[in-house]
């Protein structure tokens, strides 16, 4: 036996993934739609919300949404009565949505004919965090029920992602949610991070949110302009 | 690491060792005007003035390093 050598590869494992999100950001990007990527934990009320925010985007812009789940076609059924295009992708045992996932489901559709385009993920705070989708905005979600120190028990995901939405804020009440203590939370493993504080179910908070997106497509319509 | 096991059974890597090596998570404080590595991953904010700072020079990796072979 001869004596033991090194091998050096340096390759980065995700490699794969990061290449077709690459991909899908500029094909979002050549097709002018606005692609918002949703990550929270199960429960915390990912459909409701998008379920809100495509009726209420509807009137003025054109969306559609992907939606990640084990098993189950229930929350695209749910999403569908927003009357918007959805499609489910079930991921079997997987816990996340991949890039080649969200590409594979996109094949069929015209991406030039949206202004907008939700990826709701699996219900999951760790492994999302890894897998790059080719989205412009990633949102994590967090419920009032779930405790304000949520950020730094899965600092990762917050860290990864753009904006941060408190959500059942009908809620916050009843359950005596520390807004201080979830707001440093947040700034804490993701300094400088935009909050929205709102309820889908009674509809308090969302102007401000959704004027937020709207105001993101301009930007990058703007951007795009020669 | 028990998958690592499992994957390696009746393949040529059986036996083999698996070695993950964590790296620091090293951001750069405009304040200090240089890089810091992080106490930790609940705090992003410069160790030595308390900046916040969002920007990670190391520790998003996850790369296959190298392979020790022996023929």
């Amino acid at each position: 036996m001869s004596e033991p050598r090194l091998v050096e590869v340096r390759r980065n494992v995700l490699k794969q993934n990061d290449v077709i999100a690459r991909a899908l950001r500029e094909q979002f990007r050549a097709a002018g739609v606005f692609v918002v990527s949703l990550v929270s934990s199960p429960g915390s009320g990912k459909t409701t919300f998008l379920e809100k925010t495509l009726t209420q985007l509807q009137p003025r812009y054109r969306v559609a949404a992907l939606v990640g789940d084990l098993a189950t076609e229930n929350d695209a059924v749910r999403l569908a009565r927003s009357k918007a295009p959805v499609k489910q992708i079930t991921t079997g045992t997987l816990c996340h949505l991949e890039a080649a996932m969200v590409q594979s489901a996109l094949q069929e559709w015209e991406l030039h004919q949206l202004d907008f385009l939700f990826i709701e993920n699996v219900g999951n705070l760790v492994c999302p965090s890894s897998y790059d989708l080719g989205e412009n905005l990633r949102l994590v979600l967090m419920s009032v029920t779930e405790g304000e120190d949520k950020p730094l028990k899965y600092p990762t995901i917050f860290n990864s992602a753009d904006v941060a939405v408190i959500s059942k804020n009908e809620l916050a009440d009843a359950v005596d949610f520390d807004w201080d203590a979830a707001r440093n939370s947040i700034e804490s493993v993701r300094p400088g991070m935009q909050i929205f504080r709102l309820s889908a179910k009674t509809g308090q908070g969302m102007d401000e949110y959704l004027t937020f997106l709207s105001r993101q497509l301009e930007l990058q319509r703007a951007v795009m302009q020669p | 690491m028990f998958s690592y096991e499992v994957a390696c059974q009746d393949t040529t890597l059986q036996g083999s060792q698996l070695i993950v090596e964590d790296v620091p998570v090293i951001v750069y404080c405009s304040q200090c005007r240089k890089e810091q590595t992080l106490e930790s991953v609940q705090l992003f904010q410069c160790p030595e003035c308390g900046t916040p700072t969002m920007d990670i020079r190391q520790g998003k990796e996850l790369e296959v390093f190298a392979l020790e072979v022996q023929e």
